[in-house]
């Protein structure tokens, strides 16, 4: 970072092949104070009428539009934003908020790319308390950061708050919710759901601790898609267990993976050709079996083992995406593992209790019409999912 | 009917006539685990895909990109030091470098720095222009080839040429009689006053072929270099007037025979090969690429 201001300074007529700006915000007790530099050439760019902004105008501008944000709420400017002396070519102003005691701290940055729309952002962020440095890139895509500490805001979280982004993680997440919806459908007895419901939980357990530890932690993309596998699958058994035909249905869903595969070989779609065609080889092998099987509730608690294998993997990358707390993994695993426990069985139980009650109140509609219905539109979405994510 | 009957215990397992419930079933689980296996080798083997494993060839994994164990030695060698006796706080040292380094390259591909630092633009340049021309630097031309290539390019295996010569010019009525009064060995200045002319003053004393080609221009430098020694030339008309040019000495450029250009040939060879794949490089960028021009630049 150092090295690209130095090579702004150095070299000024090249700084604007890319529109860019440089900050520094130095997080005190209960104030940010913000440093922000730029080339005069990118304050050009905000000329009107072609005179350039003066300094008022620059200053109630760049107030405006770089802020922290301290728990979700704008920090308050406090007065006056001042200027600093920068060599030729640049200007440099000082701003400083009062953000109180706030656990999350973001930064927050919208200069400049109303006028240049790929402007970047160089964030530095200084923790005066610890020390710590961190950096950060603002664009127009991504106009705010998180900065809370070392160990981001986790660090500051109380184990709570792990089991609320548990709880959180089942309701926000669709795909989450869609497949676990389809256990619930196949279900037919209060067994069956413990047993599946058991099993999504080993699985998920396992994959997430291997990879939020690091052990291992598969190509993010390639989760996704297979997250929106397991939901097609899920709903694609649901019809061959009720319509006994899973011959058709086994053959329908081995025929589309191999031909992505075929595809992939002609360099069409993003999934590895050996995954879709061991994807091919365990789905209709699955469906056959799950559709002959006169009762296959036990089978589907190792299954579902498989499925939840892949959805740990998923909401690992979701946690991963945050900076983890350090020296907290297993209190962060245990409270977040809780939390998605408590979310499945909250969702799990609200359907089948809402299900009961339809069901002695005489209100619910036939099982078979319930059944295709929730089983096509969990195979539209499913299907939906896997394409968009694989091409 | 017969093939769905329940089988006889024993034997029907491996009769592939009767249908075995249990042992399709058995096949299809395999079938599953099979593809299972399958799946999970492609996605767990995939780019992309991160463990906590070291390869043997690497001596550290920094974001998922392996520090060579070859490029480790090297540094240690670059120290002077022999791998297999460096000290622990050496190798800690060479380490913890050649990490730094790479967190900074991924840091800098992170900020794309190559879109406006110059020297990160010149180095990749540099780069991709010795990828395309690998052949042609690593190649070793045998004595057929570069003799082929002298006999090609023989005029540039030579000495360089030296004149003294001086560019005298006359009004056109007088040139006629100033050539003679030359020819004849009268001395410039005196011809110059008697038929009023004028030294152009472009030649000052010995210059080398390149350097008068400069200052005489193609038509007088042409007309000097067939001049012999104490020659006068045909008067050359201009729109100054008509210019004379004496010779006072013309010593030729003097052809190098192969085995003395032996050197010069293998040089000239490989940067004529280089430039080549370059220019193939060029075109096949170009080809492939989407450049849109401005209007005004059209």
């Amino acid at each position: 970072m150092l090295a690209a201001l130095l090579a702004l300074i150095a070299a000024p007529a090249l700084a604007h092949t890319r529109s860019e700006s440089h900050s520094v915000w130095e997080i005190g007790r209960d104030k940010v104070d913000l440093i922000v530099t730029f080339a005069t050439a990118e304050s050009d760019r905000l000329a009107s009428q072609g005179r350039p902004p003066d300094e008022a105008q620059l200053k109630a501008y760049l107030a405006a539009r770089m802020y922290p944000l301290a728990d979700g709420r704008r920090c308050q400017l406090r007065p006056p934003v001042e200027t600093l002396s920068a060599a030729a070519g640049f200007q440099k102003f000082d701003l400083t908020f009062d953000c109180g005691q706030a656990r999350r701290l973001q930064v927050h940055s919208t200069a400049f790319t109303d006028v240049a729309p790929s402007h970047l952002d160089f964030a530095q962020v200084q923790d005066a308390r610890s020390g710590d440095l961190s950096e950060q890139l603002i664009t127009r895509d991504r106009p705010t950061a998180d900065v809370s500490g070392p160990g981001g805001a986790l660090q500051e979280a109380s184990f709570l708050d792990f089991i609320g982004m548990g709880v959180m993680h089942i309701f926000t997440g669709v795909d989450h919710m869609s497949f676990l919806l389809g256990l619930v459908l196949i279900s037919r007895r209060l067994k069956d759901l413990v047993f599946v419901v058991t099993g999504f939980t080993i699985g998920h357990s396992l994959t997430l601790a291997l990879a939020v530890t690091g052990v291992l932690r598969p190509h993010a993309e390639y989760i996704d898609a297979l997250v929106a596998l397991t939901i097609a699958l899920i709903g694609a058994e649901n019809v061959a267990v009720a319509t006994g035909r899973p011959g058709t249905v086994a053959a329908a869903a081995a025929v589309a993976l191999l031909a992505m595969a075929a595809l992939r070989l002609f360099g069409i779609g993003a999934l590895p050709s050996l995954l879709l065609v061991g994807s091919a080889l365990f789905t209709a092998n699955y469906l056959m079996i799950s559709g002959r099987l006169p009762d296959a509730g036990r089978l589907r608690m190792l299954i579902t083992v498989v499925f939840g294998l892949v959805h740990g993997f998923g909401f690992a990358a979701n946690l991963l995406e945050m900076q983890l707390p350090t020296g907290r993994i297993a209190e962060l695993l245990v409270g977040f593992n809780l939390g998605v426990e408590i979310g499945q069985m909250t969702l799990v139980l609200a359907v089948s209790l809402g299900a009961w009650a339809l069901a002695r109140l005489k209100w619910a509609p036939p099982r078979p019409m319930v059944v295709e219905t929730a089983s096509a539109l969990l195979v539209g979405l499913g299907v939906y999912w896997f394409a968009l994510r694989s091409f | 009917m017969t093939a769905t009957a329940p089988p006889a215990a024993g034997v029907a397992w491996l009769d592939i006539r009767t249908v075995h419930p249990r042992r399709a079933l058995i096949l299809m689980g395999a079938g599953a685990g099979l593809g299972l296996v399958l799946a999970g080798a492609a996605l767990f083997t995939a780019k992309g895909t991160t463990t906590l494993v070291v390869p043997a060839d690497a001596v550290a994994m920094v974001n998922q990109q392996p520090i060579s164990r070859i490029d480790f030695d090297g540094q240690l060698r670059a120290l002077a030091v022999d791998p297999a006796k460096a000290t622990p706080a050496m190798r800690r040292q060479v380490l913890n470098d050649m990490i730094r380094e790479e967190l900074y390259v991924q840091r800098a591909k992170e900020l794309d720095v190559g879109l406006v630092d110059p020297e990160v633009r010149s180095a990749m340049v540099k780069a991709v222009e010795a990828q395309a021309a690998a052949d042609a630097i690593t190649s070793k031309p045998d004595s057929a080839e570069l003799r082929g290539f002298y006999d090609k390019h023989r005029d540039k295996y030579a000495s360089e040429g030296v004149m003294v010569v001086r560019d005298l010019v006359f009004p056109p009525a007088a040139a006629a009689q100033a050539r003679t009064a030359l020819a004849a060995g009268a001395a410039p200045e005196v011809v110059a006053t008697r038929f009023g002319g004028r030294d152009t003053g472009k030649t000052s004393g010995e210059e080398f072929y390149f350097a008068a080609r400069i200052h005489l221009g193609e038509a007088l430098f042409t007309a000097a270099r067939a001049l012999k020694t104490g020659e006068v030339s045909e008067a050359i008309a201009d729109a100054d007037g008509a210019h004379l040019l004496v010779m006072a000495r013309n010593t030729p450029p003097a052809q190098y025979d192969f085995e003395t250009a032996r050197a010069q040939v293998a040089t000239d060879y490989q940067a004529a090969a280089v430039a080549r794949y370059q220019g193939a490089e060029d075109g096949f960028l170009r080809r492939r690429a989407n450049v849109l021009v401005a209007k005004d630049l059209k």
